[in-house]
């Protein structure tokens, strides 16, 4: 006998959306901009006339005069005994530094620094592009591959290439550049990074740099001065990897569920290692991106530059594979 | 990458549409445009979170628990709003749910409309946390320990509240209706009426 559920779970196990709902929401779903925020559309006018009057209040009281508390970081004795600095200069006024990172498009990591008035846009990947974003503040980074960590925007890793930086002021403590496991902290100043094979050489012209190698104190190199830091996986002093010993490494990374240090692992290790073995560990590197850490963006960045690098590879096949499973193009 | 991630939600929307629709239209009393809001909600939420998905559950059991959570705050939401403008404006709060006389004589049904329409009141009667389990469970045929993980519960309490619930629906289900005492613990394949055959 058909009880009163079985016949109302048959009828709801009927249920099917209704077309206009499916075009609906796969329109909304697809489109490039975020949904709208989900608050009553009274709140806009409760929290914008507070907001509105108290602008108005506080724009129509007297200004009282304030004398300018910008402070010139090269002051000309001239200048600065007599007149003011103005206040909107911005050749010595401190510039805000913020980088973000935009993928408008899927073969470019693309850094863009913004400043007041001024955006810069730069390609990482096999370009060298050098701008000015302000007076005093050049920045040139000529890498065959950098990109943003993705744990924070103000910290660059690069592989490989060179970084020249001329920098007068920079209102942030936090930007750091890690090349091979040894992390810089860049600060206002002059000075390039070389980042070579097995060996990272930083020639300080002026300013300094705060130098932080695993298991070791942290070092001020000043200017005048040079610092190279070589990798413990240097030729002198081990062997280089054997396609064995890598694959063992990143078996013990993925049974222990530590896909982001095999990551950085394999990004290390890149450098290292050329021919097959390097083809091989760009594909694993793409291949841990996309299936265990999400990161389409990297994993496809990474696709490319191993289908630049080896056109004809062994794994050419499945570069393009992963390529379209990823949605690459 | 955005258009990766929107195109792999658009395919888990034809995929699970159907379930997180019917799971919403229970859940308000059969509304249908209640039911596309919240399906909708549901995706959108899922595009926003999809970089969060635990890496070892399913993107079912991800949308099952979505579709559950957007309903129980949508839920608890209006029924806020509802009971302070009834208090407000009514000297008694005016609760809109079936009245147990809807759903005694089973047999005057007739067409699947009237069926889901009992079923939708004597959900309605159900606190929501009661609710989920039931859809889930007697609606959608998941067993309670997948209910259990899905919903991120311990078996105990999603028997329990099948239990509680049990004894809320006993007027739709009548000395013949499909929820019977013995199912809930042991959590056979056979459910609804089969249950008391």
């Amino acid at each position: 006998m058909t009880t009163p559920l079985q016949r109302a779970r048959d009828a709801h196990r009927l249920t099917r959306t209704p077309a206009a709902l499916d075009q609906r929401i796969l329109a909304a779903v697809r489109a490039p901009s975020r949904p709208a925020p989900r608050f009553p559309a009274w709140w806009v006018p409760a929290f914008t006339t507070p907001v509105v009057l108290l602008l108005w209040f506080w724009l129509h009281q007297p200004a009282a005069p304030v004398a300018p508390v910008l402070e010139t970081p090269f002051p000309s004795p001239a200048t600065a005994s007599a007149q003011p600095v103005p206040a909107g200069d911005p050749l010595d006024a401190p510039q805000r530094w913020s980088v973000t990172r935009e993928l408008p498009e899927p073969l470019a990591s693309l850094v863009t620094l913004w400043w007041p008035g001024e955006t810069g846009v730069q390609s990482l990947l096999d370009e060298t592009v050098a701008y000015c974003v302000a007076s005093g503040v050049q920045v040139s980074l000529r890498s065959d591959f950098a990109t943003l960590d993705r744990r924070s925007e103000m910290h660059l890793v690069m592989l490989a290439g060179r970084l020249d930086w001329n920098v007068r002021y920079l209102e942030t403590s936090e930007l750091t550049v890690e090349a091979l496991g040894v992390v810089y902290e860049l600060s206002p100043g002059r000075f390039s990074l070389e980042v070579g094979r097995n060996q990272v050489t930083l020639e300080v012209e002026a300013g300094q740099v705060v130098v932080r190698a695993p298991r070791e104190p942290a070092r001020t190199v000043v200017a005048g001065s040079r610092y190279a830091a070589r990798v413990a996986a240097s030729p002198a002093s081990r062997p280089a990897w054997t396609s064995e010993e890598l694959e063992r490494r990143l078996e013990a990374f993925a049974k222990a569920g530590r896909h982001e240090q095999a990551a950085a692992f394999i990004r290390a290790a890149i450098p290292q290692v050329s021919g097959a073995l390097r083809e091989s560990l760009l594909v694993d590197l793409a291949a841990i991106y996309g299936q265990h850490l999400h990161d389409w963006d990297r994993a496809c960045e990474t696709l490319s530059w191993a289908a630049r690098e080896f056109p004809g590879g062994a794994l050419a096949e499945g570069v393009s594979h992963l390529r379209d499973r990823y949605r690459c193009n | 990458m955005r258009q990766a991630a929107s195109e792999t939600i658009a395919e888990l929307y034809l995929a699970h549409k159907d379930m997180v629709y019917r799971v919403c239209l229970r859940f308000r009393r059969g509304d249908p445009e209640w039911a596309a809001d919240r399906t909708q909600e549901v995706f959108l939420r899922l595009a926003e979170r999809w970089d969060q998905l635990p890496e070892m559950e399913s993107p079912k059991a991800f949308v099952y628990r979505t579709t559950m959570n957007v309903c129980i705050n949508q839920v608890r939401r209006e029924q806020n709003l509802v009971s302070l403008l009834n208090r407000f404006f009514f000297a008694e709060p005016v609760v809109h749910t079936a009245s147990g006389t809807d759903f005694v004589q089973p047999e005057k049904a007739a067409s699947d409309a009237q069926w889901l329409e009992r079923l939708d009141g004597a959900l309605a009667q159900l606190p929501v946390k009661q609710r989920v389990v039931v859809i889930m469970y007697y609606l959608e045929d998941i067993d309670i320990p997948e209910i259990a993980r899905i919903l991120h519960l311990n078996k105990g309490s999603v028997s329990r509240r099948l239990k509680a619930a049990r004894k809320a629906l006993a007027g739709f289900l009548g000395d013949s209706g499909g929820l019977s005492d013995g199912g809930a613990q042991d959590a056979g394949p056979s459910r609804g009426g089969e249950d008391d055959a």
